[in-house]
Parts: C-alpha cells; sequence; structure tokens
C-alpha cells in the first residue's frame, strides 16, 4: 500500500546530505507519540518520513556562551533527569516530567511538543518564560533564529515554513537567584492531557517582585505569556491586593474555550488559582522553592 | 516499498522486512513473530506493548518498525525463562500480581527498566513509575507490592 519514503539520518552532515533528495510535502517526526495516533484517526501519511530522531547533534544539550541549548531531538525523559537543566531550570525538568507517562516520556521530543504546536503542550509555556529561541534549517541549508513568542501563529499553526525543520532550542539561564513553577491541572496525575499549565520565573527582593515572566498553556489557541499578569507584578509589593490584582489580570490575557476536558468557566477559575498559590508560596516565608 | 531493518531481539539478530508505516509493535507479532508483545489500544495509552528499547520502556504501538533498525529489542521473554525468571518476572508471581495477564508482559518490562533507575523506590514513585501501564482487573496493589518486593529482594542481595 505504501509509498511513503523514509529517511533516517544519523548525523547533521547525513541530514543536510538528504535535504536534496526529499520530496516536497515531507514530514519531519521524531518520537512520533503524537503522529502515530493522529495516523491512526485518520490524518493523511505525507509522501515521505524525515525522522530526526537518531541525529547525534540534535541530541545535545549544552551550555555556551552563558545560553542553554537544547536540540530538537533530546527526549522528555533525558531532560527531566539531566544535570545541567536540573541545576540551571529545573522548572523545564518539572514541565517534561508531566508529559505523558514514563513510557511517552522516553520517545517524545522537546521538538515534537513544540512543533505539533498543541496549546496544552507542557514544555511551551516553560519556553515561553524562558524566552526562549527556536532554531530552524530549511532544506535549501539556510538557518533561521526567531523568538518562540512569534513561533504559534494560531491553533496548531506556527511560524514554521514547509521546507524548515526546528533543530533546537536556546535561552538564558535564569539563574540561581530566580524562583521558578511549573504548575499543570490535568484530569488525573498519571498521563494526563492538560486543562491548564502554567510556568513562572520569578525574581525578587525581599517582598517585592523585581521581575516576572508568566505563561499559560491550554487557555487559549496557543500558549501565551500573561503580560497583563507581568505588568501588575512587575516592581509591586506582595500583598493579599497584589494577588486579586494579579488573578483579575490573567483574565485579560486568556482566552480559554469549552472542550471535553473542561469549560472556559474552569479554565479560568484554574488558572487564576494556580497563579494565586504559584505567587503566594514565591513570597511565602522563608521562600518556597 | 519494504525496508529490511535489523535488530537484536532478546539477544538474537533478526533482519525483518517493514513497511516504512508499520509499527513496532506489528513488526515484533507479524514480522518476528514474537506474539508476547501484547496488542491493547495500539494508541499509547494501554503500555501492554511495552519492550526496551536500547535499556528504555516504550510503548512498541508509538515507535516507527523502522526508526528501530540497529535497536537492541528485549520483549518479556527476553528477561527470563520460566525455569529461570529475572526477580521481578518471579516477584509477580509470587506476589500475585497476574490476573487476566494481558497487561502483565508490559508492567514486567516496565517494572524492569523502572528498577534498573530506581533500585529504592517509594510506593508512589512505583506508581509513578508504572503510569503509563493500565490493568483493567484494576489488580494494581499487586503489583506494587511485586516491584517493592523485588526492589527490596534486589537490596538484601546487594548487601
Amino acid at each position: 500500500m505504501s509509498e511513503v519514503k523514509y529517511f533516517n539520518p544519523r548525523s547533521y552532515s547525513e541530514l543536510t546530505t538528504l535535504f536534496s533528495q526529499l520530496p516536497k510535502g515531507f514530514q519531519t517526526v521524531a518520537g512520533t507519540t503524537d503522529f502515530i495516533p493522529a495516523a491512526r484517526r485518520g490524518v493523511k501519511y505525507p509522501v515521505a518520513l524525515l525522522d530526526i530522531s537518531k541525529v547525534t547533534e540534535l541530541r545535545e544539550i549544552k551550555e555556551e556562551n552563558n545560553r542553554i541549548s537544547i536540540g530538537a531531538a533530546v527526549t522528555m525523559a533525558e531532560l527531566v533527569s539531566n544535570e545541567l537543566i536540573i541545576n540551571q531550570c529545573p522548572v523545564l525538568a518539572s514541565g517534561a516530567k508531566s508529559v505523558g507517562s514514563p513510557l511517552t516520556r522516553s520517545r517524545a521530543t522537546i521538538g515534537g511538543n513544540i512543533a505539533n504546536a498543541s496549546p496544552s503542550a507542557d514544555t511551551a509555556p516553560v519556553l515561553l518564560t524562558l524566552n526562549a529561541d527556536v532554531h530552524l534549517l530549511a532544506t535549501d541549508g539556510t538557518t533561521r533564529q526567531i523568538p518562540l513568542a512569534g513561533f504559534f501563529l494560531d491553533y496548531k499553526k506556527t511560524a514554521r515554513k514547509e521546507n524548515e525543520i526546528i533543530t533546537g532550542f536556546s535561552f538564558p539561564p535564569p539563574g540561581p537567584a530566580a524562583w521558578t513553577r511549573f504548575a499543570k491541572v490535568g484530569q488525573r496525575n498519571g498521563a494526563a492531557i492538560s486543562v491548564a499549565n502554567m510556568s513562572m520565573i520569578l525574581k525578587k527582593d525581599g517582598d517585592r517582585c523585581d521581575d516576572i515572566a508568566v505563561a499559560f498553556g491550554a487557555v487559549g489557541p496557543v500558549p501565551l505569556r500573561a503580560a497583563s499578569v507581568e505588568t501588575a507584578a512587575r516592581g509591586t509589593i506582595f500583598s493579599d491586593q497584589f494577588i486579586t490584582a494579579c488573578a483579575t489580570a490573567v483574565q485579560q490575557d486568556i482566552s480559554p474555550i469549552s472542550d471535553i476536558r473542561g469549560s472556559a468557566d474552569y479554565r479560568r477559575h484554574v488558572a487564576a488559582n494556580i497563579l494565586a498559590r504559584a505567587l503566594t508560596d514565591a513570597f511565602a516565608q522563608g521562600g518556597v522553592k | 516499498m519494504s525496508i529490511n531493518i535489523t535488530i537484536t531481539l532478546n539477544g538474537k539478530k533478526k533482519t525483518l522486512a517493514v513497511a516504512p508505516t508499520q509499527s513496532l509493535l506489528s513488526a515484533l507479532r507479524n514480522n518476528a513473530k514474537a506474539k508476547e508483545v501484547k496488542d491493547g489500544c495500539s494508541d499509547g495509552d494501554c503500555g501492554a506493548c511495552t519492550v526496551l528499547m536500547d535499556g528504555k520502556a516504550v510503548n512498541s504501538c508509538l515507535v516507527l518498525a523502522p526508526a528501530a533498525d540497529g535497536s537492541e529489542i528485549v520483549t518479556v521473554k527476553g528477561l527470563g525463562t520460566a525455569e529461570a525468571p529475572s526477580a521481578v518476572q518471579e516477584s509477580f508471581v509470587n506476589s500475585g500480581a497476574i490476573q487476566c495477564g494481558y497487561c502483565t508482559a508490559g508492567m514486567v518490562i516496565s517494572a524492569t527498566a523502572f528498577l534498573n533507575e530506581n533500585p529504592d523506590p517509594t510506593r508512589t514513585e512505583i506508581r509513578e513509575g508504572l503510569s503509563g501501564n493500565l490493568c483493567r482487573c484494576t489488580g494494581y496493589q499487586k503489583i506494587i507490592d511485586a516491584v517493592a518486593n523485588a526492589a527490596k529482594k534486589n537490596h538484601s542481595q546487594g548487601e
């Protein structure tokens, strides 16, 4: 039946050498934990599959020039257990750990989580709060690097062109002084898709919020930075009014829909609650880490 | 168009002719006749088809067969035999962790991979570690007992 071509390069040079043979309409895959279920539900197979899961250079996590870079084919399990990630940005390890089950995490990649552009992708809000860039490579050999904040255009629509593949992500580490939190509400604890998720990176001086980055997923067509919350919180002294102001502000940032996992109203409540809980914990006595 | 892949299945090299869109689960059951790998949901939800792929527990239904080329695959049959079961296999038997048996092959593989990474787990960690494997008989308590007992045994043998 199948005329689908399959390419499985093992290195970056093998990958770029392949480009001349790749037919138009190819699809890049890696862990295939989203791809196979989608194909089973009738999404048409592309003419060719470019499997980048074994490209050595795309499986690396490294720190260079005070930026952490993560290859697109790095798995969720690798993010969870990587020393550099655990030490420099535990919030990403925490986001990755909430994806699927241990079985899916051993295959699912960060590149796929972002390329798929599901609003509920758990690594998306984390990378947004880290001010991450997406690195893209086109089949004509050109590369570009764009902020993730400009990558998600609409529901499952991204700025990636048809002939481009995501090669990885890079961001400055938030630093040891930052207080970070990944929060997720799902329908159950194990292997659940987010009803709402949130990443927060906060810098404080005593009771004052010096700087803050907050992003949410599953409460709009795309994962998004909560600009109103950030404006309301930045430079403000922690208090009950501060919490109320932020919980009110978040309602302007999000535009949830009702679906099989929860109603729009429920998502609005949940988003405000995980935000308030995180802020309360951040300023709690001793500063819960 | 079929693709020839070579895998090491339970220690033996096998060359299989697979379709580019075939799953590893289908290649194992239909091409390699490894029927001990169970097909539950084919969708990554139930974990019945769990195998070790290069030492890591994966849903074989979510792996493209050609992506397994060059990999080492271990199924529940590769862990031990009826005469010489692995510690985890033995513990599942001794703890009464098997009801209908359909999830057992995947459970045993997941438990094996989990204990390799976390040899001294709490019960909560065991639950999290097995969260990709469903038992529709809901025999979870005994399954968790089995993994905890296997860990204890490993522990006492190590001392």
